[in-house]
């Protein structure tokens, strides 16, 4: 088991080296010149050529990846060509507001999965209709949904604000999380946690409905299943309420397909998360990636790319782990 | 049993809607439209105790607000809310005028500059103006090598008179040297306390995000990704700004933004609305647009460094195709004006464009223009271009491009488009400031690097000529020569549109503080 823990640590390294190379291989390809853009449009021939020297970006390509890899062993992963400080610091912002946003969608994503599955289950002329809805809301994209919530949510009726994390009149707390809602809890301060929390709802549902309603036809189907078996009959038989049939053999045995396909909808999630945090003007991972590749800055890519590649990477570890765990017929010889 | 469970999902279905309403608690919006007259000046309303200017931004500024290396343009109505330098441009004009020194005099060889300082001017954190501070600070923006740094690379020496005379003596004569204090880009002056608190690296790290300047406004904080928060200094040495607070929040999306401006909870948005949304925005009354002339001069480029426009024919034929006042009147309307000069119509320079004469189209193969791609209304500018081109005979494809690309292109121009369209917009209103970055072999905006030896010449003669009508006739002698060339042909000056709240008056603008209307002037009306 060891051994097998070791080399999937090796594999990481491995995954990771090769994400980053071709990262490089990128940058070499597509033009920029980020010294220029450092030194500015009016510097000397002279002054940006000590740009470019000051960022190695006079060495060979091998050179560069070389010295950039050796950084990288030290936790540095170079400078932001758009912000001009450490990557490490810009990520270190980014990444706690889109994993508060993930956590809020994904917490909204399981309430709606649960109560469109239950629902639809039983049996009626709404839950017909509220089947046709559901269709309706997985179809359509989250950009489209983001957009038309703003529009009706946020400028119509005004139940919900239109951007950031907080309102422009709230002092959000400075850390020690990064998410607001932690972060205002921690210092027991209600108002910026229920602003943060009227922040988070809107952008939060825009990346929960789609997900939400693929997990709960599964779960519908599954619980048409055992609501039909012989033990839920058996239950209902002893006398159990339907209430009780359905929470204590129904919900419980149904979950598997939708635990399964809920674990993959936050990879969905995550993938959508940069045009929802443009539109929200959420200050995330997602709004980062998105104005780094427009300004093609290739530290804020590789130092994005390292990051999402070792999440990805080791829940993907993980998860070969737990299962080799839990079946010893998937061990290695 | 079915009707039973129903009741339960309804009512606890009411309880999350219950608990979203609670966190609404307190979260006004004004949604009543307002019908006010925007045309009292901001002077006739007092200032309030009170009113917050709400801004929006599309992006953080790069690399922060050290207004020593500034070089971006989103960004800069912090740093010239916040910070001063020893003059500025009078309103809608290329008149320099005052600010933080009072007067000057130069020396008849043009290389000394004497300047008198304001008296009683404080820094925001209680720093004192004096002519010490103002070397300081000058001295810091040529150490930290910014972008602007080059600005005062002319600076041989630096001398305290008196504690409000500086004397500045510049290695030669150069008569773009005050535009360069006036630009927004120019060296401002930072407090000698923020600088004696914050030694290393010369405060680089700390003036990214914080600032202590002698402007009308002090920042009170910048959240990267969320807002500025600027509140009125209450020791400013002018006039008072009407708003106590501004909030410039960083939103992304221009149609959240204008959903926001929609709703009330925005007043200002600077730029990016598409012109083809400005119509709308003006029909319902809600918002207004107000533009003003603007250095934003959109021009395309030809790559004279491989064929088919290393022929001067070929070039000549093709921009003869180009039907640019066509192009800009159906892609911009009121919005922008059909380039007459060579230069910004700011810079009143007298070098008038001359379009070569239309004859046969050579057939040059296939040709690709590109694009801004972060400007929507460019790449609508280009489609019509390409309609003219391909009419008369020219096999056009358009593409989007981004800024750092123009920038790569100068170390391997063979590899690049044949076309390119750019809206740069230059340092100041001094001609050598477009001149010198948009055509000299080495200039920064010279897209492809075109070399010519004759505009090398020519750009630092008019920058060193003692006599202004001189300078006048080599830049227009330059103008005259890039007729001829047919290399870089210029297109437009754009508008700078701002969509405002219908009660915000008081506004003034610089045709070269591009994206910047003066916040401290704004008002609302009562």
């Amino acid at each position: 088991m060891t051994r097998f823990v070791l080399a999937r640590l090796a594999g990481l390294v491995g995954v990771l080296v090769v994400l980053v190379a071709v990262v490089f291989v990128i940058q070499s390809v597509v033009p920029n010149d980020p010294a220029r853009t450092i030194a500015g449009r009016s510097a000397s021939p002279a002054a940006v050529e000590r740009v470019r020297h000051e960022l190695g970006l006079d060495q060979s390509l091998p050179a560069q990846f070389g010295h950039y890899v050796g950084r990288l062993a030290q936790g540095d992963l170079a400078d932001s060509v758009s912000t001009r400080r450490p990557v490490a610091d810009d990520l270190r912002e980014a990444v706690p507001a889109s994993l508060e946003l993930l956590f809020c969608a994904a917490l909204l994503c399981m309430l709606l999965s649960l109560a469109g599955g239950i629902l639809t289950a039983l049996p009626g002329a709404r839950s017909g209709a509220l089947r046709g809805g559901m269709i309706v809301a997985a179809s359509i994209p989250p950009f489209c949904l983001a957009v038309l919530s703003l529009l009706f949510l946020y400028d119509r009726v005004g139940w919900f604000p239109g951007a950031g994390r907080v309102g422009p009149d709230t002092v959000a707390p400075d850390g020690p999380t990064g998410s607001v809602l932690l972060d205002s809890l921690l210092h027991a301060d209600p108002a910026v946690f229920l602003d943060g929390l009227h922040h988070v709802a809107l952008p939060a549902l825009c990346l929960a409905v789609g997900p939400a309603m693929l997990i709960a036809r599964t779960l519908r189907s599954a619980l048409l299943v055992t609501l039909a078996s012989d033990y839920a009959r058996t239950a209902r038989a002893k006398g159990l309420t339907e209430t009780q049939v359905l929470v204590r053999h129904g919900v419980r045995n149904a979950l598997g397909a939708p635990l399964t396909i809920g674990g993959l909808q936050v990879g969905a999630m995550l993938a959508q998360i940069a045009v929802v945090e443009t539109v929200f003007a959420w200050p995330g991972l997602g709004q980062y990636t998105t104005r780094a590749i427009s300004a093609q800055d290739f530290p804020a890519i590789a130092g994005i790319t390292l990051v999402t590649g070792v999440v990805f990477v080791i829940a993907n570890a993980l998860v070969d782990v737990a299962q080799v765990a839990a079946d010893p017929r998937l061990r290695p010889n | 049993m079915h009707q039973h469970l129903l009741r339960r999902m309804l009512i606890a279905a009411l309880a999350i809607v219950a608990c979203a309403a609670l966190a609404a608690c307190g979260s006004s919006k004004d949604s009543a439209s307002k019908t006010t007259d925007t045309s009292a000046p901001a002077a006739d309303v007092a200032p309030s105790a009170d009113d917050t200017l709400r801004v929006a931004y599309t992006a953080d500024p790069a690399g922060g607000v050290d207004p020593s290396t500034f070089y971006d343009i989103e960004g800069q109505s912090v740093i010239l809310s916040v910070y001063e330098g020893l003059a500025t441009y009078a309103p809608d004009s290329s008149e320099i005028e005052p600010l933080l020194a009072e007067s000057w005099e130069t020396s008849a060889d043009g290389t000394t500059y004497t300047f008198k300082l304001r008296d009683g001017v404080t820094f925001h954190d209680g720093g004192k103006l004096d002519a010490q501070v103002v070397k300081d600070s000058l001295q810091r923006s040529i150490d930290l090598e910014g972008g602007p740094s080059y600005m005062l690379a002319d600076v041989a020496k630096m001398t305290v008179v008196d504690p409000l005379t500086l004397k500045i003596e510049l290695k030669q004569r150069n008569n773009a040297f005050l535009s360069y204090l006036a630009s927004m880009y120019g060296p401002k002056i930072v407090s000698p306390v923020a600088l004696k608190a914050h030694p290393g690296k010369k405060g680089a790290d700390w003036f990214q995000t914080n600032a202590a300047g002698s402007g009308p406004f002090q920042l009170d904080s910048y959240k990267r990704g969320r807002d500025f928060r600027m509140s009125r200094f209450a020791d400013y040495w002018g006039d008072e700004p009407y708003f106590a607070k501004i909030v410039i929040s960083i939103i992304p999306d221009v149609s959240s933004q204008r959903l926001q401006l929609q709703s009330g909870d925005l007043d200002l948005i600077t730029h990016g609305v598409p012109v083809a949304e400005l119509e709308t925005i003006t029909r319902d009354g809600q918002l207004q647009v107000v533009h003003y002339p603007a250095a934003l001069r959109q021009r395309v480029s030809l790559n004279t460094s491989k064929a088919p426009f290393d022929d001067i024919k070929n070039r000549q034929a093709f921009v003869a195709a180009l039907d640019i006042p066509g192009a800009v009147t159906a892609t911009y309307g009121d919005y922008a004006k059909p380039a007459t000069s060579q230069y910004p119509g700011v810079m009143g320079v007298d070098a008038p464009v001359t379009a070569p004469e239309a004859g046969d189209a050579p057939d040059l193969g296939k040709l690709t223009m590109t694009y801004p791609s972060s400007e929507p209304d460019s790449k609508r500018l280009t489609e019509f271009m390409q309609q003219s081109l391909q009419a008369a005979g020219f096999d056009v494809t358009l593409r989007g491009a981004t800024v750092n690309e123009a920038f790569a292109i100068a170390s391997a121009p063979e590899k690049a488009p044949e076309v390119w369209l750019g809206t740069p917009n230059p340092d100041s209103a001094d001609p050598y400031t477009w001149a010198q970055p948009a055509w000299a072999s080495a200039g920064g905006l010279n897209v492809y690097a075109t070399p010519d030896k004759k505009v090398d010449t020519l750009v630092e003669q008019a920058n060193q000529a003692e006599d202004p009508a001189e300078a006048a006739d080599l830049y227009a002698q330059i103008g005259a020569h890039l007729n001829e060339q047919a290399a870089s042909v210029p297109v437009d000056d754009l508008d700078d549109v701002f969509v405002a709240a219908k009660d915000l008056t008081g506004f003034q603008h610089v045709p070269v503080y591009v994206w910047t209307p003066n916040l401290a002037r704004l008002a609302r009306q009562p």
